[in-house]
């Protein structure tokens, strides 16, 4: 027989579990990892409502104020980045985008080029003669015409610069969601791995994630009011 | 010769319990007990039984005082130990399973029983490692035991370590192939290697052996619901996530990543159009796959 009890062996008979290895206070939890599937999809309100409830339902009421603190963080990061997105890039503040290139067109169709009724391809008699590359006479007069055409070509870029930073603040905050999802899903995971073990049966997710998706959409909405603010106190210095 | 003749006459009334037991006719094993008690009530072994036939029928309390009395009356009983710590455990008071576990340790630390108990603890609660090497000192004494390849095939699934309880869960098979337990682990094993019909087909044998186990049960419903050919790739794709640290969000990350790179690169739009769709096709497909897969079983129902 082997002397089991050897040097290497001797922490096997040390105790290790505590409190927390319990399943007191253990109730119908929800998979962790669902949870993060639902702050991925639907936003990380939606998510930090399911983590505190099940970080209740997983008998560990003192990591919601983790939730809590953590929530009104993302929330705040999310005003102070929506509110310094360029005015353009949100949806509401589209515009004075399409008011400028209106303008723009109603500008180019005042500008008339006087063509005389004949085929196409035949130079007209009066008409001077105008080398290659050179400017139409009709168009010099116009007003401005010589700033309406880089406007016009700037106008590309600067919408794709638009667009790409709105995509960069949704992509963005996505990921800060997710980084704080993966931190209450690393707190949650071993405890709902107790309970597995356990088997202790896990409980609906259904009703409660509609209602929290519902919650979130709102929670989202009412910040909007408070990035604006945030955005013309900032626009106004 | 009065002494060795009562002796082998509670060494009867026990195995008969015991057999009583196995055909799950557990008042006439009390019944047994409990005569063979009232004429011997100072033998740890009958209250120890008595208690088994009591956790049994899931009746902790009684199986709980039963243990104490074998304690009462043999305070190195190390098997009493162990029942607390089962009944401890089941009850889901782990820190106290444990205390009892090593009490019993302390009593004998080459039990293998002991160690193995002992590590399917740690293994309830989360703590791999110590219940891989407990599990292992316990096979050092008792090569031959199946009960704890099975359980190192399992714990070695959940530390990924896929080969290694391939191969566990072979030694628990070989040793013991009209067992439900060593089939039931090598599926475990072989469900989360990327293996599904392999699986399914030890969860049947398994179920053939002992058709009333609710875990194989379940676990074949779930196995069988992943086998059809819906529902396959998405158990591959799972099998992928699970083996990317991150999951699913590493993989959405790494096409935002070559997503924002291909712009970058101004690859032309159709390619551009081509992974975002292909990426999209994915996430819809993992929507829908369950919920076809639920109206197949509907209507082919597992056999």
């Amino acid at each position: 027989m082997p002397a089991h009890r050897s040097d290497s062996n001797e922490d096997l008979f040390r105790p290790t579990l505590s409190a927390e290895h319990d399943t007191a206070g253990i109730s119908e939890p929800w998979n962790p990892l669902y949870i993060m599937l639902i702050t991925f999809f639907f936003g990380f309100v939606t998510g930090a409502i399911l983590f505190w409830l099940n970080a209740r339902r997983l008998g560990m009421p003192q990591r919601t104020g983790l939730i809590v603190g953590l929530t009104i963080a993302y929330l705040g990061l999310f005003i102070v980045a929506a509110a310094y997105t360029p005015p353009q890039t949100r949806e509401r503040a589209r515009a004075p985008e399409s008011q400028e290139i209106r303008e723009l067109i109603e500008r180019l169709d005042k500008i008339k080029i006087d063509v005389p009724n004949q085929p196409l391809g035949t130079p007209s008699a009066d008409a001077p003669e105008v080398a290659e590359g050179d400017t139409t006479p009709e168009l010099e007069q116009t007003d401005k015409p010589a700033t309406e055409k880089p406007a016009m070509a700037a106008a590309e870029p600067q919408a794709k610069e638009r667009k790409s930073s709105n995509r960069l603040l949704r992509h963005g905050m996505k990921i800060v969601a997710l980084l704080c999802g993966a931190v209450f899903y690393v707190g949650q995971k071993k405890r709902y791995r107790i309970a597995e073990g356990h088997g202790i049966d896990d409980g609906k997710l259904l009703g409660p994630g509609i209602l929290a998706c519902v919650i979130g959409f709102f929670v989202t909405l009412a910040t909007e009011p408070l990035w604006l603010l945030v955005r013309g106190i900032y626009f106004s210095q | 010769m009065n002494l060795e003749n009562a002796w082998s006459r509670i060494a009867l009334d026990i195995e008969k319990a015991s057999h009583l037991r196995e055909v799950e006719r557990y008042d006439l094993a009390e019944r047994t007990l409990r005569d063979a008690l009232a004429e011997h009530p100072d033998v740890a072994d009958l209250h120890l039984h008595l208690g088994y036939v009591f956790q049994d029928q899931a009746r902790h309390d009684a199986a709980e005082q039963c243990a104490r009395d074998a304690l009462g009356c043999d305070p190195h009983e190390g098997y009493a130990l162990l029942l607390l710590g089962d009944i401890a455990s089941k009850a889901g008071r782990n820190v106290e399973a444990e205390q009892h576990y090593l009490a019993a340790l302390q009593l004998d630390a080459n039990n293998p029983d002991f160690l193995r108990k002992y590590s399917h603890l740690m293994y309830s609660v989360a703590e791999l490692d110590k219940a891989e090497r407990l599990v292992r000192a316990s096979l050092e004494i008792d090569p031959n035991n199946p009960g704890s390849h099975s359980l190192l095939s399992v714990i070695l699934t959940e530390r990924r370590k896929r080969d290694e309880a391939e191969e566990a869960g072979t030694a628990g098979l070989r040793l013991a192939p009209d067992d439900d337990v060593p089939h039931f682990s090598i599926a475990v094993s072989y469900f989360h290697g990327g293996r599904p019909l392999k699986a399914r087909q030890h969860l049947r044998e398994a179920l053939r052996i002992d058709p009333d186990d609710a875990d194989t049960q379940e676990l074949y419903l779930e196995v069988d619901k992943l086998c059809r050919w819906i529902s396959l790739p998405l158990y591959y794709w799972s099998i992928l996530c699970e083996r990317i640290p991150g999951g699913p969000f590493a993989i959405w990350g790494l096409f935002l990543v070559s997503f924002y790179a291909m712009e970058a690169l101004d690859v032309p739009a159709q390619a551009l159009a081509i992974v975002g769709f292909s990426y999209l096709g994915i996430v819809i497909y993992t929507w829908i796959a369950m919920p076809l897969t639920r109206i197949w079983i509907r209507m082919v129902p597992p056999r």
